[in-house]
C-alpha cells in the first residue's frame, strides 16, 4: 500500500543533481494526451488568471480521481503559476487527493450527526476488512478509505459515500455486507472480462 | 485620483485622512506604534498575524486588522485597549507555542521581530495546548537555510518572491499546524538568489549560510551607500564587522530600490575579500611583472608618459563606466589639460553608444529622461532589446510590480531570455536586433490611425521627413520586417494607442544583439510621438550597462564630448570649459573604434586603462587583442591581475565597488553617494587619487577634490528630465526580414549572476552560476538528447568548444545563454563572429 504523500511526490522525482531545478529534462511524464487538451480547452474556453486554479484542478481529479505531480505542473503551466503555488492549494484542501484512490473510494462522514451515531465504528471496520489505514489505499487500488467532513446526509447518520452512492443508516454488519457485495460484483466482472478474453 | 479626505476618530481624536487609504499607514503617520509581523510596505495586503489589530468604536464592535483595512467615513477606533493589548499578547502566545524558542543562541538573537514584541507584551503565563511540532532544519539549497521550527508562516518570503521578483520559487503548503514554507517537491531552491525573504524575515527562520553567527547584531557596524554592481543605484546597507562585510540588506523604506537587491548586490561582496586582490603596484623589469613601491611605480609611469609625449605618439586613456563622476572627471581633465591629449574616452558599455550618438542633449545638461517614479506610473511599459532581469534587476522587480500589484501592463519585445515573461502581458518575440524596425511600424501605425499626432510634432527639426518615410511602414512591410504577424503590430498600436502614460524602456548592456544606437532612435521618436498628443505622456528610460554609464559622459569621459555634453570639437564650447581649466586640446580624441586602425598604421604610444580589461571584457568587434598587441606601453589601474593586466608595465592596484568614495548618476539620472562602506585590503588608492598623485608628478597638478567637483557642477546641470530630446531625420524604408530557425541562437548578454568579470572572482555568486556552462531550455536539451551536467559539443562558423548544459527554465526555446566575458580567459573558446548574432549548434559530447 502506498501512503498518501509519498506516492505522487516521489513517482517521478527528476534527478535533482543541481541547484537550478530538474537538470535532467523527461519530456512531461505520464499525463496522457487526451487530458491535456481537456485542460488547454478549458483554458481556451475561459479566459483568465489563477482564478482557474480550482475548477482545472476538479477537471484533473474528476478524471484521474487524484492529482499526480505531472498534472500539477501542466496546469501550473497552463495558468502562468509555479508548480510549488498549485500544489499550495492542492495541499490546503481536503478534497484534492495527491495519491492514486481505490477503484472504490469510500467516504466515511464523520460530521457531528454521524459522529455521535459512531462513524468511528464504520472506520473501525473498514480499517479491519480492508486490512487499510485512513487515507490509504488497498495494494490491487481498488479500495481506499477517507474520512470527510459533513457530506449532508445527516438524517441517514451514520452514512458514507461508496464513490458517489450514498448508504446511510449504518452499522459494523451493514458494512461487512456492502464491502461483501462489491467484492462479489468485482470477482464477476474479472471473470467475465477474462472471458472476454478467452473468446 | 484625487483623494478624497473623510474624518475618522482615532483615540477620542477627529482626524482627517483619504478614503480608501490603510487604516495603518494612516495610524503610523499619527506616529501611533502598530506592531506587525506579516505586514510589508511592499506588498498587496494580507492580513495574517493579526497583531495590527485596534478596537472599533463606531457601533460595529470587535478587532480590525489595520493592515488591511481601508478608511471609512465616520470611523471610530481605539488603538491602546485592554482588549488591544490582551488580543496582541494571545496572538504571540500561539507564534512562540509551535516557535523554537533558542532566542540566545539564535543567529537573529537582538535582531527578531518575534523577541521586540514578546519582550514588549510579556512572555505567556501559560502553555498552549499543543507541543510544538518538529521539523528539521532544511539545508539542500546553495546559500539559503530554512529553519521551520523557528518559522511563524507570516509569509512575507512567499509574497515577495511571487509579488515582487515575480519568482514563486516558494510556497505555504499544507494548512494549520501542518503550513510550511516549502519549494516545489522539496526541491533545492531554483530561484534568482536576490536574497529578498532572507532579509525581510521576521525571525530566525531564513539564514544566509555564510552568515556568521558568532557575531550578533550589535557588534556590527551598518553603513549605508550605492550599489556599483549596475546602474540601478540601489542603497544598500552593509554590516561590518572588523572591516569585514558580513552580510548586506536595504532600507525598506529608502528610494530607490525599497530595501530590494539582487543576487550581485547582496552576495557580490565577497570578491572584495578575495586573497587575488592585488595590494602592492608591479612594474616590468627584464620582462616580467614584479612588486615595487608605490613611488617607483608612479615614476615608471610618469617616465612612460613623457617617452609618449617625447615621440608625439598618442596617449590613449580608458576609463570604466563603473569610475565614480569625481574619479572621471579627473580622468578626462588630465588627459585633456595636463596631458594634452584629447584622446580620453570610457571603455564599452551598453547605451554609452545610444547616449552620445542617437540623441541631442543640450550642452551644458546631465544625460535627461524618465526616472523610476515615471517607470511606476505608467500603465504600459515596453521593454526593447532585453531581459532587465538580467541587466537591471531592479526595473525587472518595479515591472514585476507594476504588473502584479497594480494592473500595469508589460510588452516586452526582444529575442532573449529572462525571466520576465512570466509578469508580463505580453512577450513579441524578435528576430535578433528587430526591434528599431517594430518600432518605425508602431509609429507609422500610430500616426496612420490619428493623422493629428504626427502634426503635434511639427515644430521639431526633420519631424516631416521622418513622417514622410515612415509612409512606405505599412501594416504589411512593418510586420515583415519585424518577423511579426500583421495581427502583432496592430495589437500593440492598439495598446500603445489606448495608454495614457507610457515608458519606452531600452536595455543597454554588452553583448545584446541588435544595434542599440537604431533601437534607441526609433524609440525616442515613437516617445516624442505619443508626448506630443494631448492628455497623454511618454517617456524613454535608457539603462545603462554599467554602474556610471550615464555619469561618466555626463562630465565628460568620452572621445568627442567635454563635460556636459559639449563637443570636443566646437571651439566655443572649448573656449566656455577653457575659463575654468586654463586651456582644452581640441578634440574630438579617438574613439574605441578607431583604435584598431591606429595601432595598425601608426601605433598607441601609450594605453593607459582604467578599470578596463580589453583582453577578457571589450566585444570582438574591437579587436582587443591587436589594439592591446600595438601599444608601445600599457599602464592599468586594476583589483586583480587579468589578462590585460599581465601585459602592462605598469599595474596600480586600485579599490573597487564599496570602497569608493564620490558619487554615481542611475540610469533615472539621479545622483547617489558612494560611502567607502569597507576598506581595501591593504593601504590602496581609488582611480581619483593615483590620477592626482600622478598629474603631481608629471608637473600639471589637478586642482583639489572640492574645487574639482565645485568645477564640474558649473560645467553639468544634473537632474534635468527633458534635456535629452529625439533627433528626427528620415527612416529607411522597411526591409522584409526573414525567420531563422533550426539553429540555437547564442545568447553572451549579461546573466543575473554574472556581469563582467568582477563577479567572476565571487565564489558567492560562481556558486549560484558557473562560468563554463550553456544554459538550455527544457524543450531544447530534450531535442537534443542532452541532459543537465553532461558535456555538450557546441559549434558556431567561427570555432568550436566543450561547455557543461544546465538546464534553466528562463531560458526560452530557441536560445543558449553563455556567461559573457568568460571567453578569452581561457574558458571558453571563442564561438561568436564579432559584432552578429551567432546561432549554434550543439550535440552530446561522446
Amino acid at each position: 500500500m502506498k501512503s498518501a504523500d509519498t506516492a505522487s511526490q516521489s513517482g517521478n522525482l527528476m534527478s535533482a543533481s543541481g541547484y537550478f531545478g530538474p537538470e535532467a529534462s523527461e519530456p512531461q511524464g505520464e499525463l496522457d494526451a487526451e487530458l491535456r487538451e481537456q485542460i488547454d480547452a478549458y483554458a481556451a474556453e475561459h479566459p483568465g488568471g489563477q482564478e482557474r486554479l480550482i475548477p482545472l484542478l476538479h477537471l484533473v481529479q474528476a478524471r484521474l480521481g487524484w492529482l499526480p505531480v505531472e498534472a500539477q505542473e501542466y496546469v501550473a503551466d497552463t495558468l502562468g503559476m509555479s508548480p510549488i503555488q498549485v500544489f499550495g492549494v492542492v495541499s490546503f484542501y481536503h478534497f484534492f487527493a495527491t495519491s492514486p484512490r481505490g477503484k472504490y473510494q469510500i467516504k466515511v462522514c464523520t460530521g457531528t450527526a454521524c459522529f455521535v451515531r459512531r462513524a468511528m465504528d464504520l472506520i473501525e471496520e473498514l480499517e479491519k476488512q480492508l486490512e487499510i489505514k485512513v487515507g490509504e489505499v488497498s495494494e490491487d487500488h481498488k479500495f481506499g478509505i477517507e474520512q470527510v467532513r459533513c457530506i449532508g446526509a445527516c438524517g441517514l447518520a451514520p452514512a458514507m459515500l461508496v464513490n458517489d452512492q450514498v448508504y446511510g443508516n449504518l452499522d459494523k454488519k451493514k458494512v461487512r455486507s456492502i464491502l461483501r457485495k462489491i467484492k462479489k460484483a468485482e470477482a464477476a466482472e474479472a471473470a467475465g472480462a477474462e472471458e472476454g478474453a478467452a473468446s | 485620483m484625487p483623494e478624497r479626505l473623510v474624518t475618522i476618530k482615532v483615540d477620542g481624536k477627529e482626524i482627517e485622512a483619504p478614503e480608501g487609504e490603510l487604516l495603518i499607514r494612516v495610524l503610523r503617520d499619527l506616529g501611533i506604534r502598530v506592531p506587525t509581523l506579516c505586514h510589508d510596505e511592499r506588498l498587496t495586503p494580507y492580513g495574517g498575524c493579526r497583531l495590527c489589530v485596534v478596537e472599533r468604536k463606531d457601533g460595529r464592535g470587535g478587532l480590525l486588522p489595520t493592515c488591511s483595512t481601508p478608511v471609512l467615513p465616520g470611523m471610530a477606533i481605539l488603538t491602546d485597549t485592554e482588549e488591544v493589548r490582551e488580543s496582541r499578547k494571545r496572538q504571540l502566545q500561539l507564534l512562540i507555542a509551535n516557535h523554537r524558542m533558542e532566542c540566545p543562541v539564535c543567529d537573529r538573537r537582538g535582531d527578531c521581530r518575534l523577541q521586540d514584541l514578546v519582550y514588549e507584551y510579556g512572555a505567556p503565563e501559560d502553555h498552549a495546548p499543543f507541543e510544538m511540532i518538529r521539523r528539521p532544519i532544511v539545508d539542500n539549497s546553495p546559500v539559503i537555510l530554512r529553519d521551520p521550527e523557528k518559522c511563524i508562516v507570516c509569509g512575507k518570503c512567499v509574497r515577495l518572491c511571487e509579488e515582487v521578483q515575480g519568482v514563486a520559487a516558494i510556497g505555504i503548503v499544507n494548512r494549520g499546524l501542518d503550513a510550511v514554507v516549502a519549494t516545489h517537491l522539496d526541491q533545492p531552491l531554483d530561484c534568482e538568489f536576490c536574497g529578498q525573504c532572507v532579509n525581510a524575515c521576521p525571525v530566525g527562520a531564513l539564514i544566509l549560510k555564510n552568515e556568521p553567527s558568532f557575531v550578533p547584531v550589535w557588534l556590527r557596524e551598518e553603513r549605508t551607500t550605492t550599489c556599483s554592481y549596475c546602474s540601478c543605484g540601489c542603497q544598500i546597507t552593509t554590516q561590518a564587522h572588523e572591516d569585514n562585510v558580513v552580510k548586506v540588506g536595504g532600507d525598506e523604506t529608502a528610494e530607490p530600490n525599497m530595501g530590494k537587491l539582487c543576487a550581485k548586490g547582496w552576495l557580490g561582496w565577497d570578491v572584495l575579500g578575495n586573497e587575488a586582490r592585488l595590494t602592492k603596484p608591479l612594474v616590468r623589469r627584464k620582462g616580467k611583472l614584479v612588486e615595487t613601491t608605490w613611488d617607483e611605480a608612479l615614476d615608471e609611469a610618469v617616465r612612460l608618459i613623457k617617452k609618449a609625449q617625447d615621440t608625439a605618439a598618442d596617449i590613449v586613456g580608458i576609463g570604466s563606466p563603473r569610475m565614480t563622476n569625481g574619479d572621471a572627471y579627473a580622468m578626462q581633465r588630465l588627459w585633456r589639460v595636463g596631458i594634452g591629449s584629447p584622446h580620453v574616452t570610457a571603455g564599452p558599455s551598453g547605451g554609452l553608444q545610444a547616449m552620445s550618438d542617437a540623441f541631442l542633449t543640450e550642452p551644458g545638461k546631465a544625460f535627461g529622461t524618465v526616472g523610476f517614479k515615471e517607470l511606476r506610473d505608467a500603465e504600459l511599459v515596453l521593454v526593447l532589446r532585453g531581459d532587465p532581469t538580467r541587466t537591471h534587476p531592479l526595473v525587472k522587480t518595479e515591472l514585476v510590480q507594476g504588473a502584479k500589484q497594480r494592473g500595469q501592463q508589460v510588452v516586452l519585445a526582444h529575442s532573449l531570455s529572462g525571466g520576465l515573461e512570466k509578469s508580463a502581458a505580453k512577450h513579441f518575440v524578435l528576430q535578433p536586433g528587430g526591434e528599431p524596425a517594430l518600432v518605425n511600424g508602431l509609429s507609422a501605425r500610430i500616426v496612420e490611425r490619428a493623422p493629428a499626432m504626427g502634426d503635434a510634432l511639427s515644430s521639431r527639426e526633420g519631424s516631416s521627413a521622418w513622417l514622410d518615410s515612415l509612409k512606405a511602414w505599412t501594416l504589411e512591410t512593418s510586420a515583415s520586417a519585424a518577423c511579426l504577424e500583421t495581427k502583432d503590430i496592430e495589437e500593440l498600436a492598439d495598446m500603445l494607442t489606448r495608454a495614457r502614460r507610457v515608458v519606452v524602456v531600452v536595455v543597454g548592456a554588452l553583448g545584446l544583439p541588435g544595434d542599440e544606437i537604431e533601437t534607441a532612435r526609433a524609440a525616442s521618436r515613437l516617445v516624442e510621438l505619443i508626448d506630443a498628443s494631448e492628455g497623454r505622456s511618454a517617456g524613454l528610460m535608457l539603462l545603462g550597462g554599467r554602474a556610471n554609464a550615464r555619469g561618466v559622459i555626463d562630465v565628460g569621459l568620452h572621445h568627442a564630448f567635454l563635460p556636459g555634453y559639449r563637443p570636443a570639437s566646437d571651439g566655443a564650447h572649448r573656449a566656455d570649459v577653457a575659463e575654468l581649466w586654463g586651456s582644452v586640446v581640441e578634440g574630438p580624441g579617438h574613439s574605441l573604434d578607431d583604435l584598431v586602425d591606429l595601432s595598425r598604421k601608426k601605433g598607441i604610444g601609450l594605453l593607459y586603462l582604467v578599470g578596463q580589461d580589453p583582453l577578457a571584457g571589450w566585444p570582438r568587434s574591437l579587436s582587443a587583442e591587436e589594439v592591446v598587441a600595438g601599444a608601445d606601453s600599457i599602464i592599468v589601474h586594476e583589483a586583480f591581475l587579468t589578462p590585460t593586466a599581465r601585459k602592462a608595465d605598469v599595474v596600480f592596484p586600485v579599490a573597487i565597488l564599496a570602497e569608493r568614495r564620490g558619487s554615481l548618476i542611475g540610469l533615472d539620472g539621479v545622483e547617489r553617494t558612494l560611502n567607502a562602506v569597507v576598506q581595501p585590503p591593504a593601504p590602496i588608492p581609488q582611480d581619483g587619487d593615483l590620477l592626482t598623485e600622478l598629474a603631481r608628478r608629471l608637473g600639471k597638478p589637478l586642482p583639489s577634490s572640492e574645487e574639482m567637483d565645485a568645477e564640474l557642477r558649473k560645467l553639468v546641470t544634473f537632474g534635468h528630465a527633458g534635456a535629452t530630446r529625439a533627433v528626427f531625420d528620415a527612416v529607411e524604408a522597411p526591409v522584409a526580414g526573414e525567420r531563422k530557425n533550426g539553429a540555437l541562437l547564442l545568447d553572451v548578454s549579461p546573466t543575473l549572476f554574472h556581469s563582467g568579470t568582477t563577479t567572476h572572482r565571487s565564489r558567492n555568486l560562481c556558486e549560484l552560476a558557473p562560468l563554463v556552462a550553456l544554459r538550455l531550455s527544457a524543450e531544447d536539451a530534450a531535442a537534443h538528447g542532452v541532459r543537465g551536467g553532461e558535456l555538450i559539443r557546441v559549434s558556431s562558423d567561427v570555432g568550436e568548444t566543450l561547455l557543461r548544459a544546465r538546464i534553466d527554465r528562463t531560458v526560452r526555446k530557441g536560445t543558449a545563454v553563455a556567461v559573457p566575458s568568460s571567453r578569452r580567459d581561457g574558458t571558453a573558446t571563442p564561438l561568436e563572429r564579432a559584432g552578429d548574432q551567432t546561432r549554434i549548434q550543439i550535440r552530446r559530447s561522446e
